[in-house]
């Protein structure tokens, strides 16, 4: 029966070889999809126009922060990390200028537990489980949504439930026929091109070149030093071609992106720039994914097929580099197929969904080690809803399997989640409970000395307990939070200074708030958000570091953004405040990063088809670090001018 | 609703609101009969490497030392210090690529930035000699690593000498450098882990030979008894075990031994010895604590004393050991979880303890003891 399913149907088999026997939960879920599925292809077979889906949704359920299209024009950001800074609860780790990597952390629960779907499909790294947000752009998006927890709808993909966090990044579905060209200069010899061509509402096609020198002047003026310099090997260029098509319940989205980087390192004492440890890495990602919706009465199905491609590659083997010589190229790919299928029955609905995910990694290092993945999961939903009240439980069970020179090893793994809300006139209050599980990535299990081949996934657990209030023009929202991360998996050099090991070592514990406000009135509109936490480390009462601040995790962030559009002037201003951060584990060994300030603004003015903008990012020229010794530029301008038919 | 929420928020004002930070203050010493500054590397890339020094006449410990004393960084990731005569003390500061010279009052007094990936040091009190894992000394290129010789007088590298690959421990006996080649970037680089040890002509800084053990990735401090030499094997964890060897510099014979000796040091007869396996199955760190007579090869499986031997078994990560050469006294340090401040430990030689463990920096890893002014 498992053959037949047109959507599905190769894609599950393999899973069920990929399953060991006792697992009869996960038959169970592919049984039923199964049937969904059959059930969806003898309908398609009558049916000639599809038409799109409507999801049922309690939106109100989980915490959600949303930036739309018009907000995300409005900010003076290259990427999407520099749009959820703005978010209640995100921490973004970045290293700085336009090639630095950006990562995001949710709650303090790791960027490796965050969940990064574009069109509802996740982008994965099996090489070392984190998204590096700089590559992805803005301009083709629709809206970039942040859940905690996950979305609370029945089509749900079982990948979905299986992040601590979520990030959606929408793409923009175009409405008309349209051109758009652009052109910027910026500083630190920085040069941006993008072309964007809209057709109807059935295609988007978007390109983008960047290149910059990335050589901005830093300074660190303490106590202890008088510093200042330029980064140096700071360089950046990228190329990204990206695509979208849409047709009914269908959509696919393919992304091509190449880039050529420098790695400058931390800024540590020197007498002269004299030597120096020089590293480069050019990175090449594909990817190509298909969905679809439909629903017939009762029944709705959604399915998705992707297939990606990357390869990295990094280089240090220069006769003037101090330090290790290497020369290592990644090759990964990953294919995946997922299909969910609910059952809507008044009241309640039930969901059942499964993901087969297969990768492979190949390492052209010093030796050639090549790795397969079999990742399988499986969930199953249940929505209930009456009156003002909704309730939904899902249980997910993930399967891994491992192929590392002839040997296989698997985990496996039940988590569960519950939410809950309750609708009081212009109020809604809402709970969730969530576990997770995080399985080790390649690299934690099999880089050279590093990798442990032994180590245990590491579990998160969160409770949340929230209240949402809406009204024509203003909307606010508060949550309170504890999240406990157990079995971390950390690098410790167990075997010198310079021979790391991947364990399982320590726990920590998060209590926090998140509170956002959004206000909109004629042409203004407003957005606030703030986080106070208090991020523990549990690891060992005998530690001197026991409860003490987990390091980079601050105790206050607030973010503002106010955006004016009147007639053809847009302007927004936009503000961040972060607190002090501990960098150490022990926090009173050493100083803590400072608390900034960072204020950036922008201003448009059109006169179709031609409009400029001007923005100046970090108008104060605040110097702050987010890592340690890694400088974020200070004051930079940049100026566009758009041409749109 | 409100009111939940705002008790509820006061709560985690409250609980938020301890944020003594400050650390605790160590046990206080009394009167000592040497001073150390303890050498913490931090961590890398975070240019936190730090001196700590524990004064023997007020017995008062000074984290921080070099920063306070000077009004500037040390640097990045400290990798050896060494007395080079009664004035002078040098500094190896790895990643900062410069050798870092100080007074025994602590003030800085010049630098070599000549030697980049500087490692570990000897000296005979005119030259101080640096392993090296760079190619580049100057104007210099070398295939695989180097050992340079810097003129205490002018603080300027006046020759080099290519060795092995990744050279990391060094030591002088009778003119002639011993040099144990680690190889410890074979994980990345397209060579081996090295096996052997180069022999250096102190004077001219020409290679005598190389003495071939067959132990792989010889890393770790050198100590000296007499004619012998103590050296660490830190196998390439398959199929060749770690090792001790012990040299005996007359004749360039070695005898091995079938454990580790990550930290070895020596009172000028024995050698005492701390080692780690790591099981790479299991992540957990087997320890090999012995001393080892070079003479006659006895080995026995004690440290100063059976209380001294069992409390550096129970620490988490014992990061080095020090015998004082004017008092013999032992100090050893524990790195505990390598994020958090290490732990300094003080024994006579005759195994009675000189001060409570005192509270260091991240990673104190060299130990230097200078007789009380």
């Amino acid at each position: 029966m498992f053959l037949d399913s047109k959507y599905y149907g190769d894609a599950s088999s393999y899973a069920m070889l990929a399953f060991d026997r006792r697992h009869l939960f996960s038959l169970l879920i592919a049984s039923l999809i199964n049937l969904s599925s059959l059930f969806a292809q003898s309908s398609l077979s009558d049916t000639i126009a599809i038409s799109e889906v409507v999801v049922r949704s309690a939106r109100d359920v989980v915490s959600q922060q949303r930036l739309t299209h018009d907000a995300l024009r409005s900010l003076p950001s290259n990427n999407i990390a520099d749009a959820l800074k703005y978010m209640a609860g995100v921490q973004i780790k970045d290293y700085g200028g336009l090639g630095g990597q950006k990562t995001v952390n949710v709650r303090s629960l790791g960027s490796q537990h965050v969940g990064v779907y574009i069109d509802g499909v996740r982008i994965t790294n099996v090489q070392n489980g984190t998204v590096d947000l700089g590559k992805y752009s803005l301009s083709t998006l629709e809206s970039v949504s942040l859940y905690n927890a996950n979305k609370n709808e029945s089509l749900m993909m079982a990948s979905e439930y299986a992040s601590a966090s979520t990030i959606y990044l929408q793409s923009h579905r175009p409405d008309s026929s349209s051109c758009q060209l652009s052109a910027s200069v910026a500083s630190f010899n920085t040069y941006k091109a993008n072309a964007t061509i809209a057709y109807k509402r059935y295609a988007l096609l978007d390109c983008a070149f960047t290149t910059t020198k990335g050589d901005y002047p830093f300074e660190y003026h303490t106590q202890y030093e008088d510093t200042t310099g330029r980064r140096s090997n700071s360089d950046f260029k990228m190329c990204r071609i990206e695509g979208s098509a849409f047709l009914g319940g269908l959509s696919f989205h393919a992304y091509y992106y190449n880039s050529e980087r420098g790695l400058p390192g931390g800024i540590v004492r020197r007498l002269s720039g004299l030597y120096t440890d020089v590293g480069r890495e050019w990175d090449r990602n594909l990817f190509a994914q298909m969905a679809f919706r439909k629903r017939f009465d009762s029944i709705a199905l959604r399915s998705i097929v992707k297939y990606s491609n990357d390869y990295l590659h990094y280089r240090s083997d220069y006769d003037n580099n101090i330090a290790v010589h290497s020369n290592n190229k990644y090759r990964q790919q990953d294919l995946y197929g997922a299909v969910a299928s609910s059952y809507d029955n008044g009241n309640w609905s039930l969901s059942a969904s499964s993901d087969l995910r297969w990768s492979d990694l190949k390492c052209m290092a010093k030796t050639t080690n090549y790795i397969t993945r079999v990742d399988s999961k499986s969930s199953l939903a249940i929505f209930y809803s009456r009156g003002l009240m909704n309730f939904s439980s899902s249980a997910l069970f993930t399967y891994v399997a491992d192929h590392h020179e002839d040997e296989k090893t698997t985990m496996s793994h039940f988590a569960y989640n519950a939410l809950f809300s309750w609708r009081i006139n212009k109020w809604t209050l809402r709970s969730f409970y969530k576990s997770v599980f995080r399985v080790p990535t390649l690299n934690d299990l099999y880089y050279n000395i590093v990798g442990n081949s032994n180590l245990k996934p590491e579990y998160t657990k969160q409770l949340d307990v929230g209240a949402t209030y809406n009204s024509a023009w203003f909307d606010v929202q508060c949550d309170f939070y504890y999240n406990r991360i157990d079995n971390r998996i950390v690098a410790l050099p167990l075997k010198g200074s310079y021979q790391w090991t991947m364990l399982n070592y320590g726990r920590t514990r998060c209590l926090g708030v998140d509170i956002s406000a959004k206000m909109n009135y004629k042409w203004h509109s407003l957005f606030i958000s703030g986080t106070f936490q208090d991020d523990r480390n549990k690891t060992n009462p005998k530690e001197d570091a026991y409860n003490d601040y987990v390091a980079y995790s601050p105790r206050l962030s607030l973010s503002a953004i106010y955006s004016l559009q009147v007639r053809r002037l847009t302007a927004s201003l936009s503000h961040i405040f972060v607190d002090k951060r501990y960098w150490t584990t022990e926090n009173a060994i050493e100083e803590p990063l400072e608390a900034y300030n960072c204020t950036d603004v922008k201003v448009g003015f059109s006169l179709h088809p031609l409009s400029v903008e001007v923005e100046c990012q970090d108008i104060f020229d605040v110097r702050y670090e987010m890592i340690q010794r890694w400088p974020m530029p200070g004051r930079r301008f940049s100026a566009t001018l758009k041409f749109e038919l | 609703m409100k009111c939940g929420i705002l008790i509820l928020t006061l709560l985690l004002f409250l609980s938020a609101c301890n944020d003594d930070r400050s650390s605790e203050p160590s046990p206080a010493i009394g009167l000592l009969d040497e001073s150390l500054i303890i050498c913490n590397e931090g961590n890398w890339q975070s240019d936190n490497g730090q001196l700590s020094y524990l004064d023997a006449m007020t017995g008062e410990l000074t984290n921080k030392w070099f920063r306070s004393v000077n009004g500037f960084k040390l640097g990045d990731t400290p990798n050896d210090i060494i007395q080079i005569n009664d004035t002078l003390i040098a500094i190896s500061v790895n990643w900062s690529n410069i050798i870092q010279y100080i007074n025994p009052d602590g003030t800085a007094c010049g630098a070599t930035e000549n030697v980049p990936n500087n490692r570990r040091l000897c000296t005979d009190g005119q030259f101080l000699y640096v392993t090296s894992f760079a190619h580049i000394c100057g104007s210099q290129t070398y295939e695989k690593g180097y050992v340079a010789k810097i003129d205490v007088a002018s603080l300027r590298v006046v020759a080099s000498c290519g060795v092995g690959w990744e050279p990391d421990g060094i030591a002088l006996y009778d003119g002639r450098l011993y040099i144990a080649n680690s190889g410890g970037y074979a994980f990345s680089e397209s060579h081996d882990y090295e096996t052997s040890i180069s022999i250096v002509d102190a004077a001219t800084m020409t290679k005598i030979g190389d003495i071939m053990t067959d132990c792989p990735n010889l890393s770790g401090p050198i100590s000296r008894a007499g004619k012998f030499l103590c050296i660490n094997s830190n196998g390439n964890g398959s199929v060749a075990s770690p090792k001790t060897i012990i040299l005996n510099c007359e004749t360039d014979e070695f005898s091995l031994l079938d454990f580790p000796s990550n930290l070895n040091a020596s009172d000028g007869e024995l050698f005492y010895t701390i080692g780690s396996v790591v099981e790479n199955s299991t992540g957990e760190s087997r320890s090999h604590i012995h001393t080892i007579n070079p003479s006659t090869m006895e080995v026995g499986n004690e440290i100063c004393s059976p209380e001294v031997t069992s409390l550096i078994g129970s620490l988490e990560k014992p990061y080095d050991l020090y015998i004082s050469p004017y008092t013999g006294s032992f100090y050893f340090t524990n790195a505990r979880n390598f994020t958090s401040a290490g732990l300094l430990y003080g024994y006579s030689s005759m195994g009675e303890q000189l001060f409570e463990p005192q509270k260091l920096y991240i990673n104190p890893a060299h130990i230097l003891a200078l007789p009380r002014r």
